[in-house]
């Protein structure tokens, strides 16, 4: 009894101001559009970054207690200790030689400094927590690196994977000083919209809003039925 | 490779961070860090920034351990506590705009900061909460039995049952709670008060209004603010290394 009220009280204190929001409704105008098919693009391609470089950096993690990987690991987790938003003022000098500044590939890059950590440690705790016997035996079963993938290990590693797509997916939504800084305006994302108009208190903010909460519950889901497809094929190719 | 591989990222990163490190040192004469440390609003918006950064993470910690410690006890799962990871940072600042303007003292930019730090609680609390309970319900509850057994009183049996192995984490995502905060800009540029200002947006403001010749002292806070948190974060992990190394091993090992 007492924990279905703890339940309640909390789902109360904080879910109800997400549903007040509703009434707000969603606008479509061209601006709107097009700015979020950049964020929604720029989403996806940091998550892809964050998977393909995560993915290996946290499996060497959990399974390697050598020097050089602790040495590694420490220099991925220095972003979490820095002050990002001051590092990217001298990045930007160095994003200009490279002909990244402006760029979408260059927000991206940036857009990893405070992702990347978040991620190698998520996929560092998934790897541990499967196992070195339990992956060792999975070298056994499936000799293919792709195959083990699609059959085990990817599987295996879905609520990781799923905590990162939400992860990086927030974090990334929700940058403004990074965008504008490595964007210079020319990347403009969801952030840049609502930005401004929160700090003006504008009626429309409502709306800029209700697009920024949309968008990571949208491509969890997503990212939710890419994983029912996959287990459903799986259960076909297996049955 | 099965065993996988830390160093494209590792490698990514440290770029990343040395060039725009680099670029920081090199852009600066030490006139700028003279004039850093002139303006008395340097100083006032690392005090404040302090303050707004520990209090929430103090508090956070406080309640994400409660909850943590109840749900291990599967008294409660939690999946109220999963909707804040849903919602970007500036959304709960812009929740916080909505819903606390007409309040009196804890509204935003008040000088109090209360709305600041409640956002972050809102936020971090969660964070914290799914940082700790994998780490709550690995501990072996047989280490508060036996402390029961030897009849040690009830902060000791606490401290040697579950204090022990809490510990590491509890520091390690105190700490990266604590930065994150200290350094951010979104949430204190929309819900702070003019002056002083937290060290982000202090540092951003500098940089990008105004004229130029303000550019190389931001950049020069850059410098002395890396330096300084990471003088801090390696005199932690200094303090904390042969804990780690005892509670991995294994004592006596």
């Amino acid at each position: 009894m007492r924990r279905r009220w703890l339940e309640i009280i909390l789902w109360l204190l904080i879910a109800a101001p997400l549903i007040f929001l509703l009434r707000h409704g969603l606008s479509f105008e061209d601006r709107i559009v097009s700015t979020f098919g950049t964020t929604l693009s720029m989403t996806c391609v940091v998550i892809m970054l964050n998977l393909l470089l995560a993915y290996p950096a946290g499996k060497r993690i959990a399974l390697h207690d050598g020097r050089a990987t602790h040495l590694f690991e420490l220099l991925i987790s220095l972003p979490l200790f820095t002050p990002i938003i001051l590092i990217s003022f001298g990045l930007y000098f160095g994003f200009i030689r490279t002909g990244l500044s402006d760029t979408f590939l260059g927000v991206a890059l940036v857009l990893l400094l405070p992702t990347l950590p978040y991620s190698v440690r998520m996929f560092a705790n998934g790897f541990s927590a499967i196992g070195e016997a339990m992956l060792e035996q999975m070298v056994n079963f499936v000799p293919g690196r792709v195959r083990r993938f699609f059959l085990l290990t990817g599987p295996m590693l879905e609520s990781t994977i799923q905590s990162v797509v939400l992860f990086v997916t927030v974090i990334t939504i929700s940058q403004y000083a990074l965008v504008t800084l490595v964007g210079g305006g020319v990347v403009r994302m969801i952030s840049l919209e609502a930005f401004p108009l929160f700090s003006d208190n504008d009626r429309e903010a409502g709306r800029a809003i209700v697009w920024m909460l949309l968008l990571p519950a949208m491509l969890y889901g997503i990212q939710r039925l890419l994983f029912q497809g996959w287990k459903y094929l799986l259960r076909r190719h297996l049955g | 490779m099965w065993r996988g591989d830390v160093r494209p990222a590792a490698l990514l990163i440290s770029c990343m961070l040395i060039s725009g490190f680099y670029f920081s040192l090199r852009e600066t004469t030490l006139a700028d860090y003279r004039q850093l440390f002139k303006d008395p609003n340097f100083s006032d918006s690392l005090f404040l920034s302090f303050y707004v950064a520990s209090t929430s993470t103090i508090l956070s910690l406080l309640l994400g351990l409660l909850f943590a410690r109840v749900a291990a006890k599967h008294m409660f799962r939690g999946h109220a506590l999963a909707v804040p990871l849903f919602v970007p940072h500036i959304g709960a600042a812009y929740l916080a705009l909505l819903y606390l303007s007409d309040v009196p003292i804890i509204a935003p930019h008040e000088a109090s900061h209360v709305s600041l730090i409640l956002t972050y609680v809102y936020k971090e609390l969660p964070f914290i909460f799914f940082y700790l309970t994998p780490v709550y319900t690995r501990i072996d509850r047989h280490y508060l039995e036996l402390a029961g057994m030897f009849g040690l009183p009830r902060h000791k049996r606490l401290w040697l049952g579950e204090g022990i192995f809490l510990f590491v984490p509890v520091l390690e995502v105190a700490l990266i709670v604590f930065a994150f905060i200290l350094f951010s800009y979104e949430v204190p540029a929309l819900l702070g008060v003019t002056q002083p200002k937290m060290l982000g947006v202090y540092a951003y403001e500098l940089y990008t209004t105004g004229d130029l010749s303000s550019q190389p002292v931001a950049l020069a806070s850059t410098v002395v603010v890396t330096f300084f948190f990471l003088f801090i974060v390696a005199g932690f992990a200094w303090i904390l290394r042969p804990f780690r190394l005892r509670l991995t091993r294994g004592i006596g090992r």
